[in-house]
C-alpha cells in the first residue's frame, strides 16, 4: 500500500537499497546532496549529485531533465558520516517553459522499494515562485534510515539551495551552470540510474567521489545490484534486494516508540491525522483522569488515616498519633509521586507525538501559526474536518491538542459570550463578548479559506435583544436591572419592584467581597448577619435580591469550624460565627445544624458530617 | 471491579462500560449469547499500562443478572486472554456449575512493579456486583 506523505511527515524505511522516483508534468532535473553533521554538506561540489557529474558513493547519477526519474540509492554505501541525503528538484532553463514551480501542477516524489512497488508518495505542493525545491530527505535516526517529506523551496534556485547547505557560492553557481548547460542538450537517459559503486575503503572518513570509475560509465551494461561490501545473508539468496534492512536497534527498555504522524486508521492521510488527533485527545483525557483519581484517593486516604489516628482522645497528643500522621502523609507522598511519574511519562509521549503531528496537519486542521498557511492555495476539495481551537488541561498547560470537528457539522456551534440578560450580564468577564465575536470571525475565515472558492457562502444574521423598560437605578436606557454595585464598600444601591413590594438594597461589604442583599429597612451594622438578610448568588438567575426565595438561604449564623480547628479547612466549611470551635466546646446553637456547610462547594466531608451528627445529638 | 487498598474505587459493568480513567472497557451486554463454539459474547478489556497508580487490584466476576443459575445455562465459560498474544491464561466452565449465579473469576494485582494474575474461580451467589462484595473481600 502506498503511504501518502504530507509535508513534514516521516516514515521508517524497510530497506537500505531503494529508489527515489519523481513524476512531473514538465521536465525537471533531479539531484542529491550528501549532508553531514550540522546540516551542512559533507564537502564541496563533490558531494552533490547532478546530471552529468560524478556519482556519489551509494547514489546513482541522475539523468538529464525529464518528466520521470528513478534514482537508485544504497544507504549502506553512503559515507559513514552522512546524516542525511537531500533529494532536490530544479527547473531546467527552457525558453518555452515557465521558470517557476507554481506554474504547473505539483511534482510527485516517490519512494520505490526493491521490488519495484511504490511504498510512499509525496506531492510537493505549496510551491509558487521557487525554482528549486528539496523534495524529500533520507535521514539517519537512531541507526535506522527514514524518509521525510520536506518540500522546502528556494526562490534563488539551485545556488541558494546549495549555499543553504554550506557549499560556497562559487561552487554552487558552477554546479548550477553545469546543470543548466546539460539541460540545454539532454543526453539519452540511461534506462535506470544506478548507484555508483562505493569506494572500497573502510573507515569513516568522507570519501570525495573523484575518479572516472564512478562516472556514468559504471552504469553501462546490465544493472548490477550487488553491493561490494555486502555478503548475501544466506547462500542462494544472492539478490541483495531480498535482504531485509538492518533492523533498527531496539529502543531502550521502558522507552516508548517514536511517534509518527498519521499513525491511525483512516482512508486518507487527512482522516488518519484527524483520528490520530482525537486519539491524542482521548489519551490526554484518560491519563489526566487517572492522575486525578490517584491524587484524590491519596488525599482521602490520608484524611481517613489521620482521622483514625486522632479518633481516640487519649492518644491524640501522643507519639503514636504523631507517628500515624507521619506515616499517613508519607503514604500520601509516595502515591502522589507515583501518579505524577505516570502522568509525566504519558505527557512526554503525547508531547513528542504532538511535535510530530502538528507540522503534518493540513490547512483545515493546522494552527494559525503553522507554516502551511504561508503557501496558501485555495483547496480543490472541501476538508474532512476543521480545527476550532486547542484543548488543554491545567495539569499540562503547555500541551495543546487541536480541537477538530468533522464537517459538515452535525449540530450547530455555539460560541458563548456570557449571559445577554442585563443584571445577569455582570457575570460576564470583561471582553468576553469581543473575544466571542473574534472567535466567530476567525472561524468563518478559516472555513472560507479551507473550502474551494464558492463552495461555502457565509450568512450573517444579527438578532437584537428586545428592549426592556428601564428600572430604577439604571441611568442608561435598555438597562432594566441595577448593575453590580460599584462604589465604596458599604454604600448601598437600592431599588424597589420585587414581588413582595419591599425595597431591597445591595451591599458590598469590605470583609466579604460578595454582594449581599437585605431589606432597606434593616439598618447596616452587625445585624447584617441576621437571619432576615438574604445572600443571593451573583451568578444565579435571580434578577435582584429577595425576589428569588428558592435561592436565598440563611447566612452564616451557624456553627462553623474555625480555621484553628484540627482540620485545615480545605473547602471553606462555615460552621462558626466568631471563630470559636463551637462543636469542640459543645456549644451547639440549636436548630441550625445541617449536614453540609453553608454555601460551600465541594463534597461534604464524612468527618464534618460525623461531627455535625455528634453535635446534633447533644 | 477496581480496588485501591481493598476499597472499591470503580466498577465496569453493562451500565458503566468504561472506567472513569478509560483503562478498563466493557464491550457491552449481550443478553442472548450464542457467539458460537469458542466465541466470546462479552469482553472486558483492560489496558494495564493505563490503570491509575492507586488501583492495585482488579477483580473479574461474572453474574447472572436474571438470577438463573449456571446449572440452567449451556455451554457457558469465561476466560482470561492476554490481548498482546491471544494466549488464554485461564478458562472456567460455568455450565453445570451447581446452584450458583455468580463466579469470582480471577484477580489481577500489582506485584514487584508489574502485574500478576491469580485465578480464583470461586462460585458465589448474587445478581449484581454489590451482592458479591462479601465474597470478594476475602480474596483481596
Amino acid at each position: 500500500m502506498t503511504a501518502e506523505l504530507v509535508r513534514g511527515q516521516n516514515q521508517a524505511l524497510a530497506w537500505t537499497q531503494l529508489e527515489i522516483g519523481v513524476e512531473a508534468d514538465r521536465a525537471l532535473t533531479l539531484g542529491a546532496v550528501l549532508v553531514g553533521a550540522g546540516d551542512t554538506a559533507l564537502g564541496g561540489a563533490e558531494t552533490v549529485a547532478l546530471p552529468g557529474g560524478p556519482g556519489l558513493p551509494g547514489v546513482g547519477v541522475p539523468g538529464p531533465p525529464a518528466t520521470s526519474h528513478r534514482l537508485a540509492v544504497d544507504l549502506d554505501a553512503l559515507p559513514a558520516d552522512t546524516t542525511r541525503l537531500d533529494l532536490f528538484l530544479t527547473l531546467p532553463v527552457d525558453a518555452g517553459a515557465p521558470a517557476r514551480f507554481g506554474a504547473f501542477p505539483a511534482p510527485r516524489a516517490l519512494l520505490v522499494g526493491p521490488d519495484g512497488a511504490e511504498a510512499a508518495r509525496y506531492e510537493v505542493t505549496g510551491l509558487a515562485d521557487e525554482t528549486a525545491v528539496v523534495a524529500v530527505e533520507l535521514y539517519r535516526r537512531r541507526g535506522a534510515w527514514k524518509i521525510r517529506a520536506v518540500g522546502q523551496g528556494y526562490q534563488g534556485g539551485l545556488p541558494a539551495l546549495l549555499a543553504d547547505r554550506g557549499i560556497d557560492r562559487e561552487s554552487a553557481h558552477r554546479l548550477a551552470a553545469t546543470a543548466r548547460s546539460l539541460s540545454a542538450a539532454p543526453a539519452p537517459a540511461p534506462p535506470r540510474e544506478t548507484p555508483a559503486p562505493a569506494p572500497a575503503v573502510q573507515g569513516s572518513a568522507p570519501v570525495p567521489p573523484q575518479g572516472s570509475a564512478r562516472g556514468p560509465a559504471a552504469s553501462a551494461g546490465p544493472v548490477d545490484y550487488t553491493h561490494p561490501r555486502r555478503r548475501p545473508t544466506a547462500p542462494g539468496t544472492g539478490h541483495p534486494y531480498t535482504t531485509p534492512a538492518r533492523p533498527a536497534p531496539p529502543p531502550p527498555a521502558g522507552a516508548a516508540a517514536e511517534p509518527v504522524a498519521g499513525d491511525a486508521t483512516g482512508w486518507s492521510m487527512e482522516e488518519r491525522l484527524h483520528n490520530q488527533v482525537w486519539g491524542m485527545f482521548e489519551d490526554l483525557a484518560r491519563t489526566v483522569a487517572a492522575y486525578r483519581g490517584a491524587v484524590e484517593f491519596a488525599e482521602d486516604r490520608r484524611e481517613r488515616e489521620t482521622d483514625a489516628a486522632l479518633d481516640d482522645p487519649r492518644a491524640r497528643g501522643g507519639q503514636r498519633a504523631a507517628d500515624a500522621r507521619a506515616t499517613a502523609s508519607e503514604r500520601y507522598g509516595t502515591l502522589v509521586a507515583r501518579a505524577q511519574e505516570a502522568l509525566d511519562r504519558d505527557l512526554a509521549q503525547l508531547t513528542a507525538e504532538s511535535r510530530v503531528v502538528e507540522p503534518a496537519l493540513p490547512m483545515a486542521l493546522a494552527g494559525w501559526d503553522s507554516p502551511v498557511w504561508h503557501a496558501y492555495r485555495p483547496p480543490e476539495r472541501p476538508p474532512l474536518a476543521v480545527r476550532l481551537g486547542d484543548l488543554r488541561l491545567p495539569e499540562a498547560p503547555e500541551l495543546r491538542v487541536p480541537m477538530l470537528v468533522r464537517l459538515p457539522l452535525e449540530r450547530g456551534l455555539w460560541i458563548d459570550a456570557g449571559r445577554l440578560q442585563d443584571g445577569e450580564g455582570e457575570s460576564r468577564p470583561a471582553g468576553l463578548r469581543a473575544l466571542a465575536a473574534e472567535s466567530a470571525a476567525l472561524l468563518t475565515l478559516r472555513l472560507l479559506a479551507v473550502h474551494p472558492p464558492g463552495a461555502l457562502t457565509p450568512t450573517c444574521s444579527i438578532r437584537r435583544a428586545p428592549a426592556r423598560p428601564p428600572s430604577p437605578g439604571c441611568a442608561t436606557p435598555g438597562c432594566s436591572h441595577p448593575r453590580r454595585p460599584r462604589g465604596r464598600p458599604g454604600s448601598p444601591r437600592c431599588w424597589s419592584g420585587s414581588p413582595d413590594g419591599s425595597t431591597w438594597c445591595r451591599w458590598r461589604s469590605a470583609a466579604a467581597p460578595t454582594t449581599r442583599c437585605r431589606p432597606a429597612s434593616t439598618p447596616p451594622g452587625n445585624s447584617w448577619w441576621s437571619t432576615t438578610s438574604r445572600t443571593v448568588s451573583t451568578t444565579g438567575p435571580s434578577p435582584g435580591c429577595g425576589t428569588s426565595p428558592t435561592r436565598a438561604r440563611p447566612s452564616a449564623s451557624t456553627c462553623c469550624w474555625s480555621p484553628t480547628a484540627r482540620t485545615p479547612p480545605r473547602t471553606a466549611r462555615c460552621w462558626t460565627r466568631s471563630g470559636a470551635d463551637c462543636c469542640g466546646s459543645h456549644r451547639c446553637p440549636t436548630g441550625v445544624w445541617r449536614t453540609r456547610g453553608c454555601g460551600t462547594s465541594g463534597p461534604s466531608s464524612p468527618r464534618v458530617s460525623r461531627r455535625a451528627a455528634r453535635c446534633a445529638r447533644r | 471491579m477496581l480496588f485501591a487498598d481493598k476499597q472499591p474505587v470503580d466498577v465496569v459493568f453493562f451500565r458503566h462500560l468504561v472506567s472513569d480513567d478509560g483503562s478498563v472497557r466493557h464491550t457491552g451486554d449481550n443478553l442472548v449469547g450464542g457467539a458460537g463454539q469458542g466465541g466470546d459474547d462479552e469482553s472486558v478489556l483492560v489496558d494495564l499500562q493505563r490503570v491509575p497508580v492507586h488501583i492495585d487490584q482488579i477483580v473479574f466476576t461474572v453474574n447472572s443478572f436474571t438470577g438463573q443459575t449456571f446449572q440452567e445455562v449451556q455451554n457457558a465459560f469465561c476466560r482470561l486472554v492476554d490481548e498482546t498474544n491471544g494466549q488464554e491464561l485461564a478458562r472456567y466452565t460455568l455450565d453445570g456449575g451447581g446452584q450458583y449465579t455468580a463466579q469470582i473469576m480471577a484477580k489481577v494485582h500489582r506485584a514487584d512493579g508489574g502485574w500478576r494474575m491469580t485465578a480464583l474461580g470461586t462460585p458465589a451467589n448474587g445478581r449484581t456486583f454489590q451482592d458479591l462484595m462479601p465474597s470478594i473481600l476475602p480474596h483481596l
